[in-house]
């Protein structure tokens, strides 16, 4: 383990020894609920050690609300995103209802997928859906968007290429 | 084609955001319906070109993972939908411009990867593995593609398979591998990752076993590349072994019976120290087994079995004491220790 690291790992340690209470409480005033708080918290101080980086504790308070505002707007997300996929799958004919199981689990895949969509520009979004997600060829995905195929190559690797810009390391 | 693989020569200089530029023009690449076997052999070459090129495919495969996944569902048409419906407001998109939301993409696993030093992160993929066994259980799989994954004692294991992939992730334990071909085609490269590093099987059987801080992999037939995480690749031929961890590879020896047999139930000391045999045993039974040093070096050979260790444990130490001169006795903490008669 290096030294970094050990470093790292110790300012973790006491921010969380000094602050995790306190953030947990003002995570329940914003959620009304202690148990969302309880994840939620947990959750900021995983996001701070995947960061790599040393954390900002010269003012620990902002440095944590500004990380817990950032899982709270995900959490609010995920919120609208389960009404809309609820609202969706109701309105669809009983046969092509999934199942309750299929149901959460593509929930968590939509979450997901609705989180790495976030950052990509319109065009660049729509085609990569279109391949990703409706399974239409390079060309067909051309044809709907009224560009050419080689455009439709240059949207699927800016797609990629932002998402792992966004991604974790 | 417009992605380019890079030079061996410029591999080393070659910065991050041009390793992203390159895997990003790659999956545009194999996405195309027009993708020729020459892309897919120069993609192959890129991935094998350097250990940062595979660690970047990973990532995205991760990505890439559930999008197959909603593709696949039934009800992919409402997931459009929904996804439609729900375009992101612009405050959310402003926040996540700055990098403040945002779940954490590909997700766990990653991070988990890129943070070996973690401890409890490590427990947690080790809890939340799709396949685990208990202390002295074992087991076998079929993989989608007919690939055999036998699973020994105390062992977690993912499998992950995506359209470019036949991912293996091997958190802690034992695993043995008898590769299939790919159903589908072109193949899909078969791996194993473990967080020291990635094996790409190569027309195979073979077997890994390792946790957070090394790796070991004896192979049985065919070749098995061994990547680690940061330092080159290393190819271990049909009949060898090796250790690894993430700095490096080295050769160990003949690949050992022992690492096969287990899948048969089957525990081999082939002309081994009682003290490694002892360790091996260990691994089936919660009982702490200790070896007083004046009998560790005796040396040991036979075949045992430890198909079911509540039962064959016991009845394996009770036969060493019929084939050396030592005895087995109970120490005051609960445990075991074998010493000479």
């Amino acid at each position: 383990m290096s030294a970094a690291k050990t470093t790292l790992q110790q300012t973790v340690h006491v921010l969380y020894c000094d602050h995790h209470g306190w953030l947990q409480g003002w995570l329940r005033k914003k959620l009304g609920d202690a148990h969302h708080a309880a994840d939620l918290a947990h959750d900021t101080f995983l996001r701070i050690i995947g960061r790599q980086e040393a954390p900002d504790y010269h003012e620990p308070k902002a440095y944590l609300t500004t990380i817990a505002r950032g899982l709270l707007a995900d959490h609010w997300r995920r919120q609208v995103i389960e009404r809309t996929w609820l609202e969706t799958l109701a309105a669809l004919p009983e046969p092509l209802a999934p199942s309750p199981e299929e149901k959460a689990l593509l929930l968590e895949t939509l979450c997901r997928i609705d989180a790495l969509l976030d950052k990509l520009k319109p065009k660049v979004r729509e085609a990569f859906l279109l391949s990703q997600l409706d399974g239409l060829t390079y060309r067909q995905i051309g044809e709907r968007m009224g560009v050419g195929e080689r455009m439709v190559k240059k949207y699927m690797a800016q797609a990629m290429l932002s998402l792992l810009a966004d991604d974790v390391s | 084609m417009s992605a380019k693989s890079p030079r061996p020569k410029s591999a080393n200089r070659t910065g991050k955001q041009d390793i992203h530029r390159q895997a990003a023009e790659w999956f545009a690449v194999l996405h195309d319906e027009n993708v020729s076997e020459d892309d897919r052999k120069r993609w192959q070459e890129w991935l094998a070109a350097d250990p940062a090129h595979a660690r970047i495919w990973q990532r995205v495969e991760a990505i890439s993972q559930p999008f197959a996944q909603a593709a696949d569902a039934a009800s992919a048409e409402a997931v459009r939908e929904t996804l439609d419906k729900a375009r992101v407001s612009g405050r959310r998109r402003a926040l996540r411009l700055l990098g403040l939301g945002g779940v954490a993409l590909g997700t766990g696993l990653l991070l988990r990867q890129t943070l070996p030093w973690q401890a409890w992160l490590h427990g947690y993929a080790v809890a939340h593995a799709a396949y685990r066994t208990r202390i002295g259980e074992h087991r076998q799989l079929k993989l989608p593609d007919g690939t055999l994954l036998a699973i020994n004692t105390a062992t977690a294991v993912d499998v992950e398979f995506g359209r470019e992939l036949r991912r293996i992730v091997l958190h802690e334990g034992e695993i043995l591998v008898d590769s299939a071909p790919d159903t589908q085609s072109p193949a899909r490269p078969l791996v194993v990752d473990t967080s020291c590093g990635r094996l790409t099987a190569l027309g195979t059987r073979f077997s890994v076993r390792g946790g957070r801080q090394s790796g070991q992999v004896a192979v049985f037939e065919g070749r098995v590349r061994v990547a680690p995480v940061s330092s080159g690749p290393l190819d271990v031929v049909a009949g060898q072994q090796a250790r690894f961890t993430a700095a490096g590879v080295d050769l160990d020896g003949r690949a050992d019976p022992a690492r096969e047999s287990w899948t048969r139930g089957q525990l081999i000391a082939d002309n081994i120290p009682l003290a490694d045999f002892i360790v091996e045993l260990s691994r089936y039974t919660t009982v702490p087994l200790s070896v007083s040093p004046d009998a560790a070096h005796l040396r040991l050979v036979g075949v045992y079995p430890v198909a079911d260790p509540d039962r064959d444990v016991p009845a394996i130490l009770a036969a060493l004491e019929g084939a050396l001169p030592v005895r087995v006795q109970r120490t005051p903490a609960g445990g075991l220790l074998i010493s000479p008669r």
